[in-house]
């Protein structure tokens, strides 16, 4: 059934080409544009998820870290209704270099994390590489994918962090969270780091165990986030994000996103159609007799639809397959690029997008060759006959 | 039986390119027959066999087939009486071009919704009956003429039509080849019974038919 088809496209070689290529394409760009909503959804879910665990962040303001203790802090979020643990935590900007502005997505962060805070993300972040027990061992710490990628960094490589070296002992899996490009190293560790990083007047009266930069909080099941982070914002020096208001922004990108995806879709749909008609209809012009010879033999004019509707959707869907293919190669290629750099991996073709496109392409096609599949089926059979 | 009845087609009527094609023509072919029509350039023929055939319907005047006039069929049942009872032999060959042999002489199977294993089956059949099975591979392209015309006379006899229709069949192939085709034709309506009516130029091959349908400017002479 498809063969016929083929060797109707390979009549007129180029022209098919072209018509394939043209679809290719609009499916390409399809596609990329698809693979990155879909690799931003995936970040906004594993967002949500991990929001799911940790439920509140808390920021410290520098000036509260110096002049209140940390534990008073603690004491006062502990207090604070809907709260059941607080955790500390100290994020410091990893010490890089003059290629960092030029990576995609988030900064590489140093996230100094008691044991309680690592257990709160064992579900995030799943390890790839050695031992569950690096925090027991000094001077050691885990690393984020992206991280280990723009460091070259595995397990047992050792990497400087604020002027000290520390041996990796854990990369974690991909997690599309913050975490990948970061480094996990114990409270302590990253408290050291953040008094090191203090003004040398302030230094002397700072205790390292005192300082924090933020804090997770767990709260109580089924309390609202929004209403915690609104209480916690009357406590002075801190400053609580309302999840739902981050979600919302998160959101808000990805249905951008989605519209460039439509957007994309109509460009594809156009171009793409406008071509297979063009092809199409010069072609019904060209079989004129032939189709003149179907009809003369018993043909219909559904039956001559269907053979117009089959061989356009053959050339939709073989530009939807080409166009998928260059899609694939072009992502894991740009992938390959970005991971090697350590920066956010921009593409994530899913199963059901790749299906989608092609389906898409085949429908097009299909969609494109009514017109000329009508004009075909019209044909005075007498008249078709008289055409050479 | 086929029949035409006071039959008149005019093209294009009413405008500055009206032609009458045919003017009261009134004929009868018996089931069997191996007719003619012969006639000048011009004179009708073609269009004769395409009001025959189904393809076209009279301007005025009634063609029936068996007792059924084709006038009161819609276009779908004409082309299930397309491919059911009537078979095409073209000067030309017209096999379509993206088709193997055996593909084209399926083809009219298919159109008459015959499953594919079966029609490929027919077609097999009819292709070695007309000393071609060696070919039913090949395309179109690759088939010389007389051999075209031996795959388009098998399509023809797909369905086991009632009548076949060639218009010049030996038109476009040397004396040998013709001679050829013409001993086919008559060995399949001499086999199959099937009615054949051949538009020819050549006088000789007119000689082999009964009855001989003779058109002059649109109307039947002899």
């Amino acid at each position: 059934m498809i063969s016929p088809v083929l060797r109707n496209l390979a009549r007129q070689r180029v022209r098919s080409a072209l018509t394939i290529l043209g679809i290719a394409i609009g499916m390409m760009a399809l596609v990329v544009v698809g693979a990155l909503s879909q690799q931003l959804a995936r970040i906004v879910q594993r967002s949500e998820t991990l929001q799911g665990v940790v439920l509140a962040f808390v920021q410290q303001s520098a000036v509260a870290r110096l002049k209140t203790r940390r534990h008073e802090l603690e004491t006062r979020l502990l207090h604070t209704e809907g709260v059941v643990k607080v955790v500390p935590e100290v994020v410091l900007p990893f010490d890089f270099g003059p290629g960092e502005p030029d990576r995609f997505g988030p900064p590489r962060l140093i996230f100094g994390l008691p044991d309680v805070g690592s257990q709160l993300l064992r579900d995030t972040l799943v390890m790839r590489a050695g031992s569950g027990d690096w925090r027991k061992e000094a001077r050691s710490v885990g690393v984020g994918s992206d991280f280990a990628n723009s460091e070259d960094a595995g397990v047992g490589s050792i990497i400087s962090l604020y002027g000290s070296s520390y041996s990796v002992g854990a990369v974690y899996d991909q997690s599309f969270t913050i975490f990948d490009a970061g480094v996990i190293v114990p409270l302590h560790e990253g408290q050291r780091m953040l008094r090191q990083a203090l003004p040398a007047n302030l230094t002397p009266a700072t205790k390292a165990a005192d300082l924090a930069t933020d804090f997770i909080l767990v709260l109580r099941k089924g309390t609202d986030p929004a209403l915690v982070a609104g209480r916690v914002n009357f406590i002075e020096g801190l400053h609580a994000s309302d999840p739902r208001r981050l979600n919302a922004g998160l959101e808000a990108t990805s249905r951008i996103f989605r519209s460039i995806v439509f957007g994309a879709a109509l460009i594809a749909l156009i171009i793409g159609s406008l071509s297979i008609v063009n092809t199409m209809t010069t072609a019904v012009r060209e079989r004129t007799r032939e189709i003149g010879i179907r009809k003369a033999i018993g043909a219909t004019d559904g039956a001559i639809v269907a053979e117009v509707l089959l061989e356009s959707a053959v050339v939709g869907g073989l530009g939807g397959l080409a166009g998928l293919a260059a899609a694939l190669i072009f992502c894991a290629a740009f992938n390959a690029h970005t991971a090697s750099q350590g920066s956010l991996q921009l593409f994530y073709v899913t199963p059901g997008l790749a299906l989608g496109a092609f389906l898409f392409s085949v429908a097009l096609g299909a969609v494109s060759g009514l017109p000329p599949a009508w004009t075909a089926a019209r044909l005075n059979p007498t008249e078709a006959l008289r055409r050479l | 039986m086929i029949a035409a009845k006071h039959v008149m087609k005019v093209h294009a009527p009413g405008t500055p390119l009206e032609v009458r094609a045919l003017n009261d023509v009134s004929l009868e072919i018996g089931a069997g027959s191996f007719a003619a029509v012969i006639g000048e350039s011009g004179s009708g023929k073609t269009t004769l066999l395409t009001l025959l055939g189904a393809l076209d319907t009279p301007t005025a005047g009634a063609v029936t087939v068996n007792g059924t006039e084709l006038a009161a069929k819609s276009r779908r049942e004409l082309a299930a009486f397309r491919a059911r009872s009537v078979g095409f032999v073209f000067q030309g060959f017209d096999l379509i071009p993206s088709l193997t042999a055996l593909e084209n002489v399926a083809l009219p199977g298919r159109y008459a919704g015959r499953a594919a294993g079966e029609a490929l089956a027919r077609a097999q059949a009819l292709l070695a009956d007309v000393g071609l099975q060696h070919r039913s591979r090949h395309l179109p392209g690759q088939l010389s003429g007389g051999e075209q015309q031996r795959v388009a006379i098998a399509r023809a006899l797909a369905n086991e039509p009632l009548v076949v229709l060639a218009d010049e069949p030996t038109g476009e192939l040397d004396s040998k080849t013709a001679e050829h085709i013409m001993t086919l034709l008559e060995r399949f309506n001499r086999e199959r019974g099937v009615t054949m009516v051949i538009v020819t130029h050549n006088h000789d091959h007119a000689r082999r038919c009964s009855p001989v349908i003779v058109l002059k400017d649109g109307s039947v002479v002899a």
